[in-house]
């Protein structure tokens, strides 16, 4: 433990020692994680707004064309049995045709197609405390099955290509992510093998009196994670403030389009997982580099 | 004891710089080297040191056979010798205290021990008062006192000494030899290269004398 305060301190004067090198290290980290942060940020929002709107969906059931009496009845007391169900509302295919024509400016359209071609159903609203995605599919499968039951469908189109947006910002994520990681990597690595060239004297004056290789080591690994940490801290404040001076912009716009109730800032386990990621990153980024420097001196 | 048999040492282009040296040096004995530039007297030091590995033959430190050992068992042998650099290497930005004591917190001494060994080899080299200073602002005797008490300060069992008077004036060259055969006289092996024949003509100690790498003499002055 004493000797970890030693090494502690050695960590923090070989930042102090180049100060201004240290600063704009530290300051193109920050930048870098803050970049990330912005895109899990706006990963994270999206992905709240898809779970509102998925949960917010109910879902229709559409009935075979020559339904039977017995079978339509048995949906209806199903329904009505279910205690997950709120409400369930049967549309003839009257009924359905009429929504169609008040929807549609051309009125004619599904005459001229001689019959009419929307099925009846039922639009079921279940009870808040199911509103999961979930347990709204487990209600689903279970009318899927009955009898007289062609299809059932939640959602809509656009809900299906949210969730193939929200899959391909995951991709689009983990590529910036791999390519965020080698960047924040290379530049502690970099800042490092500087602060090792810059101590190489006092290096070879503590070997001489019999340091280990771990006993080099150790201070630079403690910088590493403490350059993580410190620029992981000051890319969250960055990016709260930037949060905190944007959102009413950025609500305002979406506003517009009809979208949004607000946007949330990152929940403390993404910004506990930023602070843990930057400074494993720095204690690898700076092991790697620690690991090639004495290699190097060895040999030398 | 310190024992050399056959022992050689080429540089680059099969520059011979020890050749077929055995030496023997007793528990607490004072030992000067000396020769001409280039003789080979630091790199005899050097490799009792481990900082070069010898070519050719063996050497044995305390009966362990320093010539065959791995990398990574060298900082525990240098942590039993003492090394006083001609050139100091003491670190600039650390204090005199930080310095000296920077032998045991490698070894992980505990605050308390780094304290009070620290002051009473500092005491002993008469440094003690510029504890709180940094090297560059030292006098070049002042500064061989610091790297002698770090040298000094883990009690090693060898004392070895690189031109330990080479930038200093004859007083302060005789204090610093006189400081030497001290720390001999409490039961340390010391060992030291010097090239001053008038430094070591006033002292009686067992003299070897190096020439283009080998040994032409050796034994007490007459």
């Amino acid at each position: 433990m004493r000797q970890f305060f030693y090494h502690f301190k050695s960590a923090i004067e070989n930042i102090q020692i180049n100060k201004m090198m240290g600063f704009f290290s530290l300051f193109s980290l920050s930048l870098t994680l803050m970049i990330f942060g912005v895109f899990l940020l706006f990963y994270n929002n999206m992905q709240g707004f898809a779970q509102k709107m998925r949960e917010s969906v109910q879902f229709s059931i559409y009935l075979e064309e020559r339904i039977d009496a017995k079978s339509l009845q048995t949906i209806k007391d199903t329904l009505n049995g279910d205690t997950r169900i709120f409400s369930a509302t049967y549309i003839s295919k009257e009924a359905a045709l009429e929504i169609f024509n008040e929807s549609f400016q051309d009125k004619t359209l599904i005459d001229r197609l001689g019959e009419n071609p929307l099925p009846a159903s039922f639009e079921v609203v279940v009870k808040n405390d199911f509103q999961k995605v979930v347990l709204l599919e487990e209600i689903i499968n279970d009318f899927k099955g009955l009898g007289g039951v062609e299809e059932v469908q939640y959602g809509s189109e656009w809900l299906e290509n949210l969730n193939l947006f929200l899959k391909l910002l995951q991709v689009i994520g983990v590529g910036i992510g791999g390519f965020l990681v080698v960047a924040i990597m290379t530049n502690i690595a970099n800042t490092i093998r500087l602060h090792f060239y810059n101590r190489r004297d006092e290096i070879e004056i503590m070997k001489l009196m019999g340091a280990t290789h771990g006993f080099i080591k150790i201070p630079f690994f403690i910088e590493g994670i403490l350059m993580g940490i410190i620029s992981s801290g000051f890319s969250i404040v960055l990016l709260f403030l930037i949060f905190y001076y944007t959102k009413e912009h950025i609500e305002g716009f979406l506003g517009t389009m009809g979208s949004l109730e607000g946007l949330q800032f990152l929940p403390l386990n993404i910004l506990c997982a930023l602070l843990i990621g930057g400074s494993a990153l720095g204690g690898i980024g700076s092991y790697l580099s620690m690991k090639h420097l004495l290699r190097l001196r060895n040999s030398g | 004891m310190i024992q050399l048999f056959h022992v050689y040492k080429y540089y680059r282009n099969d520059f011979l710089a020890l050749e077929d040296i055995n030496l023997k040096v007793e528990k607490g004995e004072f030992v000067f080297v000396t020769g001409s530039s280039g003789a080979g007297k630091s790199t005899l030091l050097r490799l009792l040191f481990c900082e070069e590995r010898a070519d050719q033959g063996q050497i044995l430190i305390g009966g362990k056979n320093i010539s065959r050992l791995k990398e990574a068992q060298i900082p525990f042998i240098r942590r039993d010798i003492g090394f006083v650099f001609q050139d100091f290497k003491l670190i600039q930005r650390k204090t005199v205290f930080e310095n000296v004591a920077l032998p045991l917190e490698i070894i992980g001494t505990s605050r308390s021990d780094i304290k009070k060994r620290v002051h009473e080899v500092m005491k002993n080299v008469r440094i003690e008062h510029r504890k709180n200073q940094r090297p560059s602002f030292l006098s070049g005797g002042e500064q061989q006192r610091v790297a002698i008490a770090r040298a000094l300060v883990n009690r090693p069992s060898i004392l070895l000494a690189d031109e330990p008077t080479g930038n200093l004036d004859e007083d302060l060259a005789l204090d610093i030899v006189d400081l030497l055969r001290n720390i001999q006289t409490a039961g340390t092996t010391v060992i030291v290269a010097t090239h001053d024949r008038h430094l070591f003509s006033k002292i009686s100690r067992r003299k070897l004398i190096l020439h283009n790498g080998k040994i032409v003499s050796d034994g007490m002055p007459e």
